[in-house]
């Protein structure tokens, strides 16, 4: 590997890199502080995870920081949402082909335990939910749950979310939203997006630390715990405690992650990306890649900065494989934890390279990458 | 030769991949033996260090960089074992 000055670094929407400026410096700092139980000690202590809540809350439209809770991570999240839902045998899950691993598994996993069915809406070639499809199971069969990516993480396409939820509303399902892959590139409102729950990430997008995550639920929608345990407050319950976010709370969280994440929001809001200078480069990179003659999956329309593609003649690991040994160019390769929208891509079974783009990402950089795919195809 | 690998990460569940790191670099001699013992050999010398490719019969696949300690040695889920087994042992005589 080159020294890391000279990597070049396209694997965003795994985990993002660089993170937002300062992060490092402010978990530092959060691990080296006396941590003050806050519900102990009143004003003498900040209430950090109320700080990140409210900042996520704001950023989602959620009326109260208690309808946040705060995980580990989006599939943490989504495994509370999928897996608390009171769902019984007969109730129908419908998802799409784009879903990730961290929606499919818990769903296998109900259909297995709790006899629950599952149906996927198809996608086009580059991604996109076939809405016409959805449309019809929606008027064949009624959902008790409706869950979609918000934006694919193999194509980078954004799905017609209000579309797709505004038409579930209307059959009465609960609505759940992965936004993994959105947060802190497009708008995510709840209520704009009808959204019931939305699961989110901390470390992509919103460029905080690994280890963070969280789940938006509306007052409308009750969950079971997946996970009991102490809870700091009502410990002469013999279950978890009703009121939010602490009934899904159990254990002692990850506070300094959580100070980090709310410094990285904070910066985000301070310094918005440049959407235009992003969509620009990544115009440019698919079109570099083309002119390479690669088979990019180019995504009209509302996107993220992922894209993907296959070389003729290379397999994509090994193209991973050379361009991080020969480039330092970082990417992923393969399924990207998405098997379904494989088929729909045309990209079965072996998957694709990935290039994900972030607000770091320079001219410079796009360059060098079409340049050096450009040498496997010459 | 003496080697050290390791499994490294992959999407498949019908392969296996392994990282093979060599007391010494990757020679041009020492990919020829690979590839005429392991079955065809594809050497492309246009990349900035060139970079080789060897399918092996019963699906071993091995990729790696002249100059480099490390290469990747792919192997199918059947006749692991046995892939793995052959590739060592000429590492070893070596």
């Amino acid at each position: 590997m080159p020294e890391q000055s000279r990597v070049i670094y396209l694997n965003n929407a795994a985990t993002s890199w660089p993170k937002a400026p300062g992060l490092g410096r402010v978990l530092a700092d959060a691990t080296e502080h006396v941590p003050l139980p806050t519900g102990r000690v009143g004003y003498a202590a900040k209430d950090q995870a109320r700080d990140c809540r409210a900042l996520v809350a704001d950023m989602l439209g959620a009326s109260r920081p208690e309808q946040i809770v705060l995980c580990e991570s989006s599939t943490h999240a989504l495994n509370l949402a999928l897996l608390g839902l009171p769902l019984r045998r007969g109730d129908l899950v419908l998802a799409t082909a784009q879903e990730h691993n961290s929606v499919l598994r818990p769903l296998y996993r109900l259909r297995r335990l709790r006899r629950v069915r599952i149906r996927f809406v198809p996608t086009d070639r580059v991604g996109r939910v076939d809405t016409e499809e959805y449309r019809r199971i929606l008027r064949q069969d009624a959902p008790r749950v409706v869950v979609v990516n918000h934006a694919s993480n193999v194509t980078g396409a954004v799905q017609p979310v209000k579309e797709l939820f505004g038409l579930a509303k209307e059959r009465g399902a609960t609505t759940l939203l992965d936004a993994s892959q959105s947060l802190g590139l497009v708008s995510v409102n709840a209520q704009d997006l009808r959204a019931d729950m939305i699961a989110f990430t901390g470390h992509k997008y919103l460029l905080g630390p690994v280890g963070t995550g969280g789940l938006y639920v509306c007052p409308d929608v009750q969950l079971d715990p997946v996970l009991v345990g102490g809870t700091g407050e009502r410990s002469d319950l013999k279950d978890m405690p009703t009121e939010m976010p602490l009934r899904l709370e159990p254990g002692t969280p990850n506070l300094p992650a959580f100070v980090g994440l709310a410094h990285a929001l904070r910066w985000q809001r301070e310094n918005p990306t440049d959407q235009d200078s992003l969509r620009g480069l990544c115009a440019r990179l698919e079109q570099g890649l083309r002119d390479a003659g690669a088979n990019v999956i180019g995504v009209p329309d509302a996107r993220t900065p992922a894209l993907s593609f296959t070389l003729p003649g290379w397999d994509v690991e090994e193209v991973g494989y050379i361009l991080q040994k020969e480039f330092g160019i970082l990417c992923r390769c393969g399924l990207h934890c998405a098997p379904l929208i494989h088929p729909y891509l045309g990209t079965a079974p072996r998957g694709t390279v990935r290039f994900s783009l972030s607000r770091f990402t320079t001219l410079d950089e796009v360059e060098c990458v079409i340049d050096a795919t450009g040498r496997l195809m010459s | 030769m003496r080697f050290r690998n390791k499994k490294v990460e992959g999407c498949f569940d019908y392969s296996a991949i392994y990282e093979y790191r060599l007391e010494k670099p990757i020679t041009v001699t020492l990919i020829r033996i690979l590839g005429g013992r392991l079955g065809s050999l594809q050497y492309f010398a246009d990349l900035p260090r060139p970079f080789f490719r060897i399918q092996g019969q019963g699906g071993t696949q091995i990729r790696g960089i002249q100059g480099e300690r490390d290469f990747q040695a792919v192997f199918p889920s059947r006749g692991r074992p046995e892939g793995k087994g052959a590739l060592e042992a000429i590492l070893r005589e070596l």
